[in-house]
């Protein structure tokens, strides 16, 4: 089936590309297509991108919004609120708008790749029902696995490879993403402390946290902010996950990961991604988890939840 | 004797302090080498940075355990000024330079003991020097690789390379002293309250506001609501979390009866989590129009955290000066 993506919904769209004159070509082909309707463009990509492509627009450039994926999307939980924003301040103006966005590249670790992709599903849920936009999707075919490949034919309705879009053909029903996420996590390296926890205080949780966190060589901030996302997670456990968990703590190679593991079952796939309102109570330590640390790893099985927070040694500057 | 201990500042812990001593919040671990009277080593001893020898003034040339941070309010705010997470990070870093210099520190024991006890001493020197600056080079090649620690801890590496250095070496030239006496003055590069870490003295560490701690409020094992006066408010000293928050609120309606401004001290504050900004927030959302609730050296994190979920800014929730961590 060969043809445009549709106009009249939210049309998440994949472009894959091996190199960086493919890369050129669609986006700048989206983004004029764009402009010559007058439309808002906002595109979120690496900085080298973002240098290649303002050269090539020339005065252009002025008229189209950049931002850097590094600072947007490290944790790529962060993402759909940028989306969010942004189709919030132009969706009552009648005019259609619309974004490039490439959170997939080859420096992601495994475990982001994983989130990522999640991120791209979600993405069909969290704007389906919502106005109509337009957002694009590089994936580069040359340096990213084959699997990735594949999985964007999963997560996004329309793919465009040589000036023309076909029909996904093997896009994943919405059903599938709207349940809770089930991908098995790996089994941690080596695990340097366990903590067992209940309603009885949460103080033992945040030293052990505190405590691991220095001895790994953090430094203060990242430290206290881990302290206060794991303190959450864990409340959250005793609040909503049958009144105790468990809390690992490890390091995989220059991250730390602190687990934590209830009996409770989670099924709302955006809870994470949401901005609380102002007025509504409780429901915003995930939020501030996602807004806290590098990574956050979600999975809810018959038998319980499991979150993982993981937190950079080397943090961008 | 008397009944009521007079001295505030005693340290009220077991020591030596056991293996993952934890009681004492500002609690920080360093090892120390005791001698006998021919200084031989006699083993590793742990013991606490802050822990110094206080004179009984009612009973001449009677000591005792003295906190050098000094009684159990002052250890709080000054916990509170540092922040536990960058005690962890100096206890951290303590425990690695332990562990680093131990081998270090008990060949230098047996060469000082060497150098002072016969009439051939001249001719060690050569071999204390050696070993002095084999320890120095690995203690510089330990303060570069955690620069980035020292310096979020106030420690800057290279005034604490020089401390180091001289404290080595008045180490090996004072036969007497198991552990160097410090000399205050080069300690005053580094600012007060992290020269603390040093085992320094640090000047009086003072709250946000003057808090009235024989008429607590609220009290658990993990914090104290105190009433406050310059300015009349309330103070928060400790962690707030889901097990005292429900008292945290009831406490603050309490206050929100009085006319005018509620100030609330949070410098005391070692950790609060989000049911606690949400307490706090109400609080503020539940006054009238024109009244103000008025956080006091709200920790920067904690300021953070109120961006990060929306709470700020607020028309009813102002915050003063005094930031700490």
């Amino acid at each position: 089936m060969r043809g445009t993506a549709p106009v009249d919904r939210f049309s998440h769209e994949a472009l894959l590309y091996s190199d960086m004159d493919e890369y050129l070509d669609g986006t700048l082909a989206f983004i004029r297509e764009g402009l010559a309707g007058s439309e808002p463009v906002l595109v979120v990509v690496g900085a080298p991108k973002i240098a290649a492509l303002t050269a090539r627009l020339g005065p252009d450039a002025g008229r189209v919004q950049f931002k850097n994926m590094a600072d947007v999307g490290a944790n790529p939980a962060r993402i759909i609120p940028a989306w969010h924003q942004f189709v919030e301040s132009h969706a009552g103006s009648g005019r259609p708008f619309r974004g490039i966005g490439e959170p997939i590249y080859p420096e992601r670790s495994a475990a982001e790749l994983i989130e990522c992709q999640r991120h791209e599903a979600l993405l069909n849920v969290a704007f389906d029902e919502g106005p109509a936009w337009r957002l694009l999707c590089p994936y580069n075919t040359t340096a990213l696995p084959p699997d990735v490949v594949e999985e964007a034919h999963r997560s996004h309705p329309y793919v465009a490879y040589d000036h023309s879009y076909i029909a996904s053909g093997i896009y994943a029903e919405e059903a599938i993403v709207r349940a809770p996420f089930t991908t098995p996590l790996p089994e941690p390296p080596a695990v340097r402390a366990t903590l067992a926890f209940n309603g009885m205080g949460l103080r033992p949780v945040r030293r052990l946290v505190s405590t691991e966190a220095a001895r790994a060589g953090f430094t203060s901030g990242p430290i206290a902010d881990l302290v206060l996302a794991v303190g959450e997670v864990a409340a959250n456990s005793i609040e909503h996950g049958g009144g105790s968990g468990t809390l690992r703590i490890w390091l995989d190679g220059g991250v730390l990961v602190c687990e934590v593991r209830d009996r409770g079952h989670f099924d709302d796939p955006l809870a994470d991604r949401r901005r609380p309102a102002a007025a509504q109570d409780g429901g915003r330590g995930l939020w501030l988890a996602n807004q806290l640390c590098d990574l956050m790893q979600l999975r809810s099985f018959k038998s319980g939840t499991t979150v993982r927070l993981h937190m950079h040694r080397r943090r961008n500057p | 004797m008397a009944l009521i201990d007079q001295h505030a500042d005693r340290c009220v812990y077991p020591r030596p302090f056991p293996e993952g001593f934890d009681a004492c919040p500002a609690f920080q671990a360093t090892s120390f080498i005791a001698a006998d009277s021919r200084n031989k080593p006699l083993g590793t001893w742990r013991t606490c940075r802050h822990l110094a020898t206080g004179n009984d003034l009612e009973n001449r040339g009677r000591f005792y355990p003295r906190c050098a941070l000094g009684d159990e309010q002052q250890r709080l705010q000054w916990l509170a000024q540092v922040t536990p997470a960058k005690l962890d990070v100096v206890r951290a870093l303590q425990d690695e330079f332990d562990q680093l210099s131990r081998p270090h520190r008990e060949r230098l024991f047996d060469a000082r003991a060497r150098l002072h006890s016969g009439p051939a001493s001249a001719a060690r020197e050569p071999e204390l020097e050696q070993l002095i600056n084999g320890f120095l080079s690995t203690i510089d090649r330990f303060l570069e690789l955690n620069d980035e620690r020292f310096r979020d801890v106030g420690l800057p590496a290279e005034p604490l390379r020089q401390l180091i250095k001289e404290w080595v070496w008045a180490w090996v030239r004072t036969p007497e002293l198991a552990t160097p006496r410090l000399d205050e003055k080069p300690l005053e590069v580094f600012d007060s309250p992290a020269r603390a870490f040093l085992g320094a003295p640090i000047e009086p560490v003072v709250s946000a506001a003057r808090r009235l701690w024989d008429r607590p409020l609220y009290s658990d094992t993990i914090l104290q609501i105190l009433p406050t006066v310059d300015p009349p408010g309330l103070a928060l000293v400790g962690d707030v979390d889901r097990s005292n928050v429900a008292a945290v609120a009831q406490v603050l309606a309490r206050a929100r009866g009085h006319a005018g401004d509620v100030h609330l001290d949070l410098s005391g504050l070692l950790f609060c989590d989000l049911g606690g900004l949400q307490v706090i927030v109400r609080a503020s959302q539940a006054l009238d129009a024109g009244r103000r609730l008025v956080l006091h050296g709200i920790p920067r994190q904690l300021e953070r955290a109120l961006e990060i979920v929306d709470w700020a800014p607020l028309p009813n929730l102002a915050i003063a000066g005094g930031v700490n961590g």
